[in-house]
Formats: structure tokens, C-alpha cells, sequence
């Protein structure tokens, strides 16, 4: 990957982060770097559905 | 036992609100699958209305801390965020040196010259504003100032395109070694923290429009080695 390549990366993730930004107190308000990441047992992936089906 | 996902470390203060600095620079590297390390600069007493107060952490210590990691751990990658002043900068520099981060070194240094507010305050002493301007800014691999440090480090006001890239090209040119013509997407870069600044400033705080693009930069700079080694991320 190229540093090029990083930056646009860089961008796309910052872009959606703003978009999930989310309201916390009396002023501003994070940013959402967890926008990509979903809660584990939802993972339909994930270590509960492996245990159940074994 | 696993492959090692990419090493990457964040020098930068903590946050009582969870919202910038160390958090959210942990965050991003929890939500790419690296492993985060952090050595802190400062303690802030901040929520989402402002900064209160700020207690920087003593160099040695911060040094301390780097070393510590770089000597067991290893980094793929180094960020660094709020560095609160100059003997810290300076410190950090040191280690650069001696472990080969930035510059013409292995390890990619990503520099987020965190010194200005929101507001356009300058949040750094001058001293320590040289000495990211002259000594920790010449060895990063690549620099995103957000529109505010870009005027304090080139003194161009970015209202426009063209100045925009005025001022990527004198930091480009300026006589300050190769690292900052590593910054030769600088326009570019350039473009995405003042985009992302602008876009973000009135959600978000200050700070952390800034950082997570640099954070998720010096990520994706980190990707490439371990990438060849074998890990394939989550």
C-alpha cells in the first residue's frame, strides 16, 4: 500500500467516523472510530456460533 | 498461537471524556486489528465543553515508556499525537535516532503536529513548536496538520485550493531534509486533514478529526510488512 493509497484509506474511514459521530454531553461530541466494529455475539462468525455447533 | 498483527504504538495525552488523544487513537487500531501500544505525554482534564487543565507526564518517563515497548514488543509503526513540550519532543526525537523511526529509518513516524484548538488557539509553547517544526517534523514520514498548524508551521492562512497547496509545496521545499519531501503527497494530505477538519468540527471533538486519519494512515503504513509476513488481519 502506498502512502497515496493510506491517505485516501485515511479519508474514506475519517469521513465515516464524522458521519457515525454520536452526541455525549453538553458540548461536542465524538467522533465514531468503532464505526466498522459490531458487537461480538452478533457475528454470526463468531465464537458463539462455533461453540454451538460443536 | 496466532501471527502477530502489526505493532503500532500512539505518543499522545489521554482524554477524561474518551473522545480524543490515547482513546481514540486506541480505537482506530482496535477497529483495523492492529495492536495498539500508547505512551502518554499529558494528562488532560477535558469533556466535551473543553480542556481544563493539562499535566504533562516527565520526558524520562515518556521516553521510558517508548523504549520499553520498542525493546520487547517492537512497532511497526509510531504516531504521535499531543506532545505538550519541548523536552518531550525532544526526548522523542532522541529514540527516533537511536531505533530508526522516521527518516531514513524502517519505521514509518507519523506526525499529527496537535497545536492549535478548534479555535485557532495555539495549544503549544513556542519553544515546542520550533522543536516540532525543526527537529520531529524533518524525520516524520508523512505530516497532517490540520488548517490552524498549518499556519503556525508554514505561515500560510488555507482559505482556497491554490493556498492549499502553496502551502504543501513550502513544506515540501523548505530546507528541512528529505523527510518532508516524503510529505510529497502532501497535497493530498494536506486535503484530507483540512477536509476532515471542516467536516468534523462541529460533531466532533477537536481533537479527534485530526488523529484518526493519522491514525488509520500510520495503520495502513504499518500494514505492509506484516502483511508479507503472513497476517492476514481479522
Amino acid at each position: 500500500m502506498t502512502m497515496l493509497d493510506a491517505v485516501a484509506l485515511g479519508k474514506r474511514y475519517v469521513v465515516a467516523a464524522v458521519a457515525h459521530s454520536y452526541s455525549l454531553g453538553a458540548g461536542h461530541g465524538p467522533v465514531s472510530p468503532l464505526w466498522t466494529v459490531r458487537p461480538w455475539w452478533d457475528d454470526p462468525t463468531g465464537p458463539f456460533t462455533d461453540r454451538s455447533s460443536t | 498461537m496466532g501471527v502477530t498483527p502489526p505493532r503500532v504504538m500512539t505518543i499522545a495525552g489521554t482524554d477524561s471524556s474518551g473522545g480524543a488523544g490515547i482513546a481514540a487513537d486506541l480505537r482506530t487500531f482496535a477497529a483495523c486489528g492492529v495492536h495498539g501500544c500508547c505512551a502518554v505525554t499529558a494528562v488532560t482534564v477535558q469533556n466535551s465543553l473543553g480542556v481544563s487543565a493539562v499535566h504533562p507526564i516527565p520526558a524520562a518517563t515518556v521516553a521510558a515508556q517508548i523504549e520499553s515497548v520498542i525493546t520487547d514488543i517492537g512497532l511497526d509503526a509510531l504516531k504521535t499525537g499531543m506532545l505538550a513540550n519541548a523536552s518531550i519532543i525532544e526526548a522523542i526525537v532522541a529514540l527516533c535516532h537511536r531505533f530508526g523511526i522516521g527518516g531514513d529509518g524502517p519505521i514509518p513516524l507519523v506526525v499529527d503536529p496537535v497545536a492549535a484548538s478548534a479555535g485557532g488557539e495555539q495549544l503549544l509553547a513556542d519553544a515546542a513548536l520550533e522543536a516540532i517544526r525543526t527537529r520531529l517534523a524533518p524525520r516524520a514520514s508523512l505530516i497532517t496538520p490540520n488548517l490552524d498548524e498549518v499556519r503556525l508551521l508554514v505561515g500560510i492562512d488555507v482559505h482556497d485550493r491554490e493556498a492549499q497547496y502553496e502551502a504543501a509545496r513550502r513544506l515540501h521545499t523548505s530546507d528541512r531534509g528529505s523527510s518532508w519531501s516524503r510529505a510529497a503527497t502532501c497535497g493530498r494530505t494536506l486535503t484530507t486533514a483540512s477536509t476532515c477538519c471542516t467536516t468534523g468540527t462541529r460533531s466532533a471533538n477537536y481533537l479527534a478529526p485530526g488523529s484518526t486519519p493519522t491514525t488509520l494512515t500510520v495503520l495502513a503504513t504499518a500494514w505492509e510488512r506484516p502483511s508479507r509476513q503472513g497476517w492476514r488481519g481479522r
